[in-house]
């Protein structure tokens, strides 16, 4: 039996849609490697997959507890979420150490000192 | 004593220059120098300057980096303590002797604190007040100005005082660090005058909720 598709589960497959272009446009211009597009393209395609047939999650859904699959989609959403975050820190934190090494060490090459005669 | 001043500076346009140039007349053998931390328009320094050197950033770091390129510079050419100024005409160069001469008491700390007056901003004399406070219950030590970048370190202060802040929480990182080594370093302030400016630069609400967060991670650490 075909179920009607639900507003969020239309919201939900043109944001893959669109998550899935922008990975896609990056991979073209070699923002990403390949790897990294397969990957993006495994996540989006998952979750249009769960988002289309959140029947699927049933059995998990009753072991855990949670009343919903959008509640469950929630819930490992925001852990990525939060680890993605993290990983962000962490990288703009190594980066921001590099600039400032670098830019410590030109200053000091490019020093210029003013003696009077 | 060897000792060096330290100029940081972001696009302060000609302010700067009137800055050191009242610096050169009233301190003309003072070693000097200034980090100019990626300003738009780099930094010139005027000719009849005597000896001092000029640091330039490629890109805007933020005035705890630039302190530190300032520090380091200065002591691995033997300088054994330095004074940071701040150079947008908020601090006055008469002042400067004064550090001199506590330094030569051999102070390690010498904080140059802006004398409350009625020309005060109502919030920065607040918040101002309440974060010494903070801190001094967090860290033991109290700092009637915290956010002053009049200040002055010996080389031992500055080992035991490194700061990892980038931008402008590190004035409040030191004194958390003094709080931390205050059994092994003598400190000081004394009142200066205070010349507000603008408005607006300085240290923002923002920055002082991150400062504020960031007092935790120093306390535990």
């Amino acid at each position: 039996m075909v179920e009607a598709l639900l507003g969020i589960q239309i919201i939900a497959v043109m944001f893959a849609a669109f998550m899935l272009y922008v990975a896609f446009v990056h991979r073209k211009q070699g923002n990403i490697t390949r790897r990294e597009f397969v990957y993006w393209l495994l996540v989006w395609v998952s979750f249009t997959y769960f988002a289309l047939n959140p029947r699927i999650l049933d059995p998990i859904l009753a072991r855990l507890f949670v009343t919903r699959a959008m509640d469950l989609l929630s819930i490992v959403a925001f852990m990525i979420l939060a680890y993605l975050g993290f990983q962000n820190h962490v990288g703009i934190k190594s980066l921001q150490r590099q600039i400032e090494e670098i830019s410590r060490n030109i200053a000091y090459k490019n020093a210029k000192t003013k003696k009077r005669p | 004593m060897n000792i060096w001043l330290i100029l940081p500076v972001y696009n302060e346009g000609a302010r700067f220059v009137d800055v050191l140039t009242a610096i050169l007349s009233l301190h003309p053998h003072l070693n000097i120098v200034v980090i100019d931390d990626g300003s738009v328009q780099p930094v010139q320094i005027p000719t009849q300057s005597k000896t001092v050197t000029l640091l330039r950033h490629p890109v805007n770091l933020g005035k705890g980096s630039a302190l530190k390129t300032g520090a380091e510079y200065a002591f691995s050419h033997k300088a054994e303590a330095i004074i940071f100024m701040d150079t947008d005409g908020q601090h006055l160069p008469q002042d400067i002797s004064m550090f001199i001469h506590l330094l030569n008491q051999k102070f390690d700390v010498v904080i140059g604190s802006r004398r409350p007056s009625l020309h005060t901003p109502f919030v920065r004399l607040f918040g101002n007040k309440l974060a010494s406070i903070y801190i001094n219950v967090l860290f033991g030590v109290y700092v009637s100005d915290l956010i002053s970048g009049f200040r002055a370190l010996s080389f031992r202060a500055y080992q035991l005082l490194k700061w990892t802040s980038p931008r402008y929480g590190v004035e409040t990182e030191m004194i958390a660090k003094l709080g931390k080594n205050k059994h092994l370093l003598k400190y000081t302030e004394f009142p200066i005058e205070p010349i507000y400016i603008d408005k607006y630069k300085g240290t923002s609400i923002i920055d002082a909720l991150k400062i504020l967060a960031n007092t935790i991670w120093w306390r535990l650490s």
